[in-house]
């Protein structure tokens, strides 16, 4: 017999099946008993998967901890796209990113032009520019509409999913976007990819056949080279340990590239089962700074079982910004991170430090143990407010991320993206850019006090990276 | 935390894997037990295994649409395991070929054939859904998503099995009133 094929999504369903009484006589009294060996499978299976998915999940979210901790209270999702932006042509969408937030610099130098266009019903896809080395890619592309649209940025994020590397989905994709104007909306994809190809040119293979609800073909096959970046990484081998209550981490190896800096690490669990505990209430993230001490930012990692080499339990990557010289050594610092879920983070406020914007400059933000927050000043120009201010303490990118502004009923102002702008020449200084506000309407400028954050110093450790 | 009979359903939405764990130990004769009825005859253990694994990964995925108000878990988890078994069992029947008793009354009204409901709009459905009745809402529940006996339906509710089909068609003939008004293809 056929249940109605009506495309109902399984959560859906589930949700119809609540408090239906079917018959129950078809199966009470229970008398099938489950083989002990298949219980015993199915046991290891599904616990297996959910691990390995959560996991992916928690790393992500710890790496994220930085703008979970804001996300999360606000709200996710609704950042207002910023309207008609007056950029004429354009050029590439690195050069547009960094012109705003200063973080793509290093990407401008290796990016190849893609310059494909598909356009069916009405909405057009553009994959502009690319760049690769041996596990990332990063895709430029445009999303234009015929009319105005404001699932773009959805629809930005989940193209991704008929993405083929080399034949091979990929192992996570970061993203980052801006509305150019109300038709069409840039992004920048950042994907973490394993393939065991040595060619140097990555074959990339993009089909989507639905785009905000409209069907179609929007169909890409392009080549990559990682050529130029692959000549310029430099590879140090490493046998750091770190000896964390639920494991012993060992880092393998750290890889430097002009794009980025990703430290490939394996491991042991102390005690599977305390560990699966373990994962549900706490997630680390790790702190890494160069040889002057300054603080790299992170951008994501993978974490998992199922690849983990012979005699380890899990292995994993950590990226973290490109270095722009190569240090003598890294310090790398483990934190351990509360798993803070939607819900709780809901209920339970935590403690932060919040002062009015009344005109006066500086303005302390305590963080608790982690450091301060120095609010420099707080204008508005043009169609924007923004906020200067310097980062003193143990983590400082990570503190300066976590900046907010609340208005008098208390409610948090979305900023225009939650990338913060940081100082070419001096680090720990900082920018946030919120929409342009009123600064005499009782604003105020708060940040978090990171009561639940446990700074490991005692755990930190030293790599010197040696030829 | 130690994981009992109240506190797993509230631990499980908060993805806690032990609260998983006891549910598994707790439920997995009884969902066993449905899952091979369904799929034993005709298509072996080993399907019978993999429907299992699903049936948890499925409720481990989608607690958040559990709803305590409206039933306990024993319930939903049995009615879960149910579905996961038909829909199983459809995929295989399609996959060898082998020709399933289809139903002629749904086929008749309600295939992709008469009413193309696209995903976007799935909203829309599951909007119609809710507004029918209560009881037509059960009954179409667990005749098309749990293929269960007209017979058996008419008996829960204590009518003759001829009102059952009258509120068959009836709530076939509602979804396609409230799709067609919200301007769905037909």
């Amino acid at each position: 017999m056929n249940h109605p094929n009506l495309n109902l999504e399984e959560k859906d369903i589930y949700g119809l099946l609540n408090g239906v009484r079917f018959d129950q006589s078809e199966w009470e009294p229970v008398t099938d008993e489950m083989p002990e060996i298949l219980k015993d499978k199915i046991r290891k299976n599904v616990l297996k998967e959910v691990r390995n998915k959560n996991y992916l999940k928690s790393v992500k979210r710890s790496l994220m901890a930085a703008a979970v901790l804001l996300v999360i209270l606000i709200g996710i999702g609704t950042v207002s796209p910023a309207l008609a932006r007056n950029i004429p042509v354009l050029h590439s969408i690195f050069e547009i990113f960094n012109d705003k937030f200063g973080t793509y610099q290093e990407y401008i130098p290796y990016s190849q032009l893609v310059d494909k266009s598909v356009t069916d019903n009405g909405i057009t896809l553009t994959i502009n520019e690319a760049l690769a080395d041996d596990s990332t890619l990063i895709l430029g592309y445009t999303i234009k509409s015929d009319s105005r649209n404001e699932d773009l940025q959805m629809a930005g994020t989940n193209i991704m999913g008929g993405l083929l590397i080399n034949g091979s989905s990929p192992k996570g994709v970061g993203f980052s976007g801006e509305y150019l104007d109300e038709k069409t909306y840039v992004s920048i994809a950042r994907i973490t990819y394993h393939s065991p190809s040595t060619s140097d040119l990555l074959k990339i293979d993009l089909t989507v056949d639905q785009f905000m609800g409209e069907k179609g073909h929007w169909n890409f096959s392009f080549t990559v080279s990682k050529t130029e970046l692959v000549q310029k990484t430099r590879v140090f081998k490493a046998n750091n340990q770190v000896d964390l209550p639920e494991g012993l981490v060992t880092v393998d190896k750290i890889v430097l590239t002009p794009i980025d800096s990703t430290i490939y690490f394996s491991g042991n669990y102390k005690d599977q089962n305390a560990a699966t505990k373990a994962m549900d209430t706490v997630v680390y993230r790790w702190f890494v700074f160069d040889d002057q001490g300054i603080e790299l930012s992170s951008g994501g990692g993978t974490f998992g079982g199922n690849e983990a080499p012979y005699g380890k339990d899990f292995q994993g990557t950590a990226k973290f910004q490109a270095v722009k010289t190569i240090p003598r050594s890294l310090t790398i610092v483990p934190c351990r991170f509360p798993v803070i879920s939607g819900d709780s983070a809901k209920t339970e406020k935590p403690s932060e430090s919040l002062q009015l914007i009344d005109g006066n400059y500086p303005l302390e933000l305590s963080q608790g143990k982690m450091g301060k927050l120095i609010i420099k000043d707080i204008t508005t120009e043009k169609e924007e407010t923004v906020v200067r201010y310097t980062a003193e303490g143990k983590a400082p990118y990570f503190q300066g991320t976590n900046l907010y502004l609340k208005n008098t009923a208390g409610e948090y102002i979305h900023p225009q993206r939650y990338d913060i702008r940081r100082d070419e020449n001096s680090p720990n200084d900082f920018t946030m850019v919120f929409p342009a506000l009123d600064l005499s309407q009782g604003y105020s400028v708060g940040t978090s006090q990171f009561t639940h954050m446990d700074f490991r110093e005692d755990l930190k450790i030293k790599i010197e990276l040696k030829k | 935390m130690e994981i009992n009979d109240t506190n797993f359903v509230a631990q499980l939405k908060k993805k806690n894997r032990r609260a998983l764990e006891f549910a598994m130990e707790a439920y997995g004769n009884l969902v066993y037990s449905i899952v091979r009825k369904v799929l034993q005859t005709g298509f072996g253990n080993s399907y019978v295994e993999e429907c299992l694994n699903d049936v948890f990964l499925s409720v481990w995925n989608n607690m958040a649409s559990f709803d305590e108000t409206k039933g306990n878990f024993k319930i939903w988890i049995a009615a879960v395991s149910k579905y996961k078994a038909i829909d199983y069992q459809r995929k295989l029947s399609k996959r060898d070929s082998v020709e399933w008793t289809t139903d002629r009354e749904l086929s008749a009204e309600l295939t992709p054939e008469n009413i193309l409901v696209s995903k976007e709009n799935r909203k829309e459905l599951l909007a119609a859904i809710r507004e029918m009745n209560d009881q037509d809402r059960e009954i179409f529940i667990r005749r098309y998503f749990l293929s269960e006996d007209i017979e058996n339906i008419a008996r829960t509710f204590s009518v003759d099995r001829n009102v059952v089909d009258q509120r068959l068609s009836r709530g076939r003939k509602f979804l396609k009133q409230k799709l067609v008004a919200k301007g769905e293809r037909l």
